[in-house]
């Protein structure tokens, strides 16, 4: 024992014996913190391994680099990084217990926004354990202050040097591939700080968000007003007016949207083993008031939910790499319908039962001009509350009548429903349908959670009858996007009761439920292919609210001069003759492949990939 | 595409002013559960919340659910599960195992 503690001794009067503690003491602040600290959702062995592995890659590479300089020098180098570390630590901390989100670059830019008066809040929300992150940097200075361990003079060999380097760097990569076997696509979809932190630990999401910052900026900083000239030329070549048989029906009215989460077209008015999948939201989409859209696709890319709310609330497009709502939802300028309708006396009001930060909607949702956003923090949570991404439906919308019926009228509601997601695990008591019989475990149980969530929305709609807010709403619900992916083509043909899926299938199985319900509105059901960017553009002429000059991509679908095209983000497209999907192009109406290209068609191809193009 | 994707990269929107649209200013809004909740109140100000013109009832007593997690219908859950359930599996959770967000496909 006594000669284990001797060369420990002996080992910490080394450059590279302190070196290796305060690493080490470093690494294990990190991951307390990270455990206790933050909600990061780690689940199962293998998130642990990789949250246990995060904080080490930095923690080497930043305080090896104290290896590289002489004397007392590399000492006070380790340490100041250390402080400096455990400041952004302590930061980040008192950060997340308010916003549930970590620090970012653009926050700090523009403190004055964003901050939400933290600092005056700061004292409330402080905890004494939040000092103990300082503890390991007042250990190391004082066994250095009372000479516990001497300062080693010797100047550590360069090429020792060089492999602690090489080694933080195999240990980033090896963390980075763990993350990657684990979470495809974490820092090019960029979904939530959270998962960032979680995967790769604080240092790399710091760098990482420093990065992106840059770049984004040097692209905003290059733009010029000059630029929105052509835009400005295009949008007013392909405008369209509206249909005076809907413009301002609904003038006034609250609106309350449905986000319907990864539900598809194909489930409505459908039938499993005698009982109808969507029963409540097939009534509401067969009601009288009813308009419904049977042609209307999901245009997302790889942002998803956050594309389709891009698309919805902006008529902008989601970008062809990660989430716009992520990347420019902070710092942005928008004229998005939230703004829009509070400008127009609306009280606006979004309601999600997960964490705020996912897809950046804590700040996004400022740009675009939401007054209130309930996110999780504001609901009561119990065990068997949660279910994977968030508040079952049930319960979300249940008590989501609290905060409604709070809203000065006329309103502007947004729902995020969550249940139906993949990879649809449901509780056996949350059941009342048989699974689909595939024999694709991930696609089979799709039915079941699409049931719940049309129970759910069953319910809220009892609701606003009873209370009245239904005859004096106009009420929207949409899918997102699809729920069953491509990679499912044989489930995806027994569903649809066909042998096999060709490209065709598959483009119209992107289709996604799209209907709105208003008192008085002549409802019925509309064929035109349309998609998520044409619903902003839409609904303001439903509502009677110009915008003239507004850069919306979109356009109303209930408009006579509606071209019918429906752009998708790989280049694909759908129109009211054509389909052009995974390389393959068809007659829309029949689904007959084209594989002799006429002039004409070709002439009339490229006309369309040219208008999909710009827009 | 092109050009929505301009707009985006390039904040164009920061140049673009409409006599009838006044650009949002992100100080403006605070989602902080304090801050959020104490200006519903202020806003009831305004009587033409459902809560105000109810004269103070709430409405929450009229929203009905069935959810099983709920005390009062665990009773229900229970004589229907016990009672039925050729629809759900043997586990305790149908559908693809884990419900791991982080090692889903997203939403």
């Amino acid at each position: 024992m006594n000669r284990l503690w001797g060369k420990f001794r002996r080992g910490l009067n080394t450059k590279f014996g302190f070196f290796m503690l305060i690493t080490g003491l470093f690494w294990l602040k990190s991951y307390i913190a990270y455990q206790t600290k933050f909600t990061l959702g780690v689940q199962g062995g293998m998130q642990e391994l990789i949250l246990a592995i995060s904080p080490l890659g930095f923690a080497i590479l930043l305080f090896g680099i104290g290896l590289y300089i002489r004397g007392k020098w590399a000492y006070w180098y380790m340490i100041v990084m250390d402080a400096i570390l455990s400041t952004w630590l302590f930061a980040n901390i008192l950060y997340y217990r308010e916003f549930s989100d970590f620090i970012t670059f653009n926050l700090i830019k523009g403190s004055g926004a964003a901050s939400d008066n933290l600092g005056k809040s700061l004292m409330g929300i402080l905890r004494p354990t939040d000092f103990l992150v300082f503890v390991d940097v007042i250990f190391v200075i004082a066994i250095l202050a009372f000479g516990f361990a001497k300062i080693d003079q010797q100047r550590f060999k360069l090429v020792n040097s060089l492999a602690v380097t090489i080694l933080s760097i195999g240990v980033l990569a090896a963390n980075l591939a763990l993350a990657y076997s684990n979470r495809s696509g974490l820092l090019t979809r960029t979904f939530d700080n959270n998962y960032i932190v979680k995967y790769l630990g604080l240092q790399s999401f710091t760098l990482y968000d420093g990065v992106k910052t840059v770049q984004n900026s040097n692209k905003k900083k290059e733009a010029k007003s000059s630029q929105l000239k052509p835009i400005n030329e295009f949008l007013k070549k392909n405008n369209v007016p509206a249909n005076i048989e809907y413009k301002g029906v609904a003038k006034g009215k609250n609106v309350i949207i449905i986000h319907l989460e990864s539900l598809q077209q194909f489930v409505i008015n459908q039938k499993w083993k005698g009982k109808e999948i969507t029963p409540n939201i097939n009534k509401f989409y067969n009601d009288k008031n009813t308009l419904a859209y049977d042609n209307f696709f999901n245009q997302v890319g790889q942002g998803k939910t956050a594309d389709a709310e891009m698309m919805l609330e902006n008529s902008l497009f989601g970008l062809p790499e990660g989430s716009a709502m992520v990347t420019d939802g902070t710092t942005n300028t928008f004229q998005s319908m939230p703004a829009i309708m509070d400008q127009h006396g609306y009280t606006t009001a979004a309601f999600h039962g997960d964490v705020a930060s996912f897809w950046n909607r804590d700040n996004a949702y400022k740009s675009f001009g939401y007054q209130y956003f309930f996110s999780k923090q504001y609901y009561s949570l119990k065990k068997g509350y949660v279910s994977g991404y968030g508040m079952k439906d049930k319960l979300f919308l249940q008590q989501s009548a609290k905060f409604l019926e709070e809203l000065p009228q006329p309103f502007y509601a947004k729902l995020i429903t969550v249940s139906n997601h993949y990879p649809y695990g449901i509780e056996k008591k949350n059941v009342s349908i048989d699974p689909w019989e595939t024999g694709d475990s991930t696609v089979d149980p799709y039915v079941q959670t699409a049931h719940y969530l049309d129970q759910a929305v069953g319910e809220l709609i009892s609701y606003l009858k009873k209370t009245g807010l239904y005859d004096k709403s106009l009420i929207m619900m949409y899918g997102d996007h699809y729920g069953i992916s491509n990679n499912h083509k044989p489930a995806i043909a027994k569903i649809l009761g066909l042998k096999g899926v060709t490209n065709y299938d598959l483009a119209m199985f992107q289709k996604v439920p799209f209907m709105i319900h208003a008192p008085g509105l002549k409802g019925g059901v509309n064929h035109n292919y349309s998609g998520e960017i044409d619903v902003m553009p839409t609904l303001l002429n439903l509502l009677g609210i110009d915008t003239p000059g507004a850069y919306q991509f979109g356009h109303d679908i209930n408009s006579k001069q509606y071209n019918q095209i429906v752009a998708f983000r790989n280049g694909d497209f759908v129109s009211k003759k054509y389909t052009k999907y995974g390389g393959d192009l068809y007659y829309t109406a029949t689904g007959e492949q084209i594989t002799d290209e006429t002039a004409s068609q070709n002439g009339r191809l490229n006309k369309f990939n040219s208008t999909l193009i710009t827009s | 595409m092109n050009y929505s994707d301009r707009i985006i990269n390039g904040d164009l929107l920061r140049f673009a002013d409409l006599d009838w649209f006044k650009k949002v200013n992100k100080a403006d809004y605070s989602y902080t559960k304090k801050t959020a909740l104490k200006n519903l109140k202020k806003a009831q100000k305004s009587k033409t919340s459902l809560l105000e013109q109810n004269h103070g009832r709430s409405t929450v007593d009229d929203y009905v659910t069935d959810a099983p997690e709920l005390p009062e219908n665990e009773d229900k859950a229970a004589s229907s599960s016990s009672s039925s359930n050729s629809s759900s599996e043997d586990s305790s959770h149908s559908g693809s195992s884990s419900a791991d967000p982080a090692t889903q496909e997203d939403k």
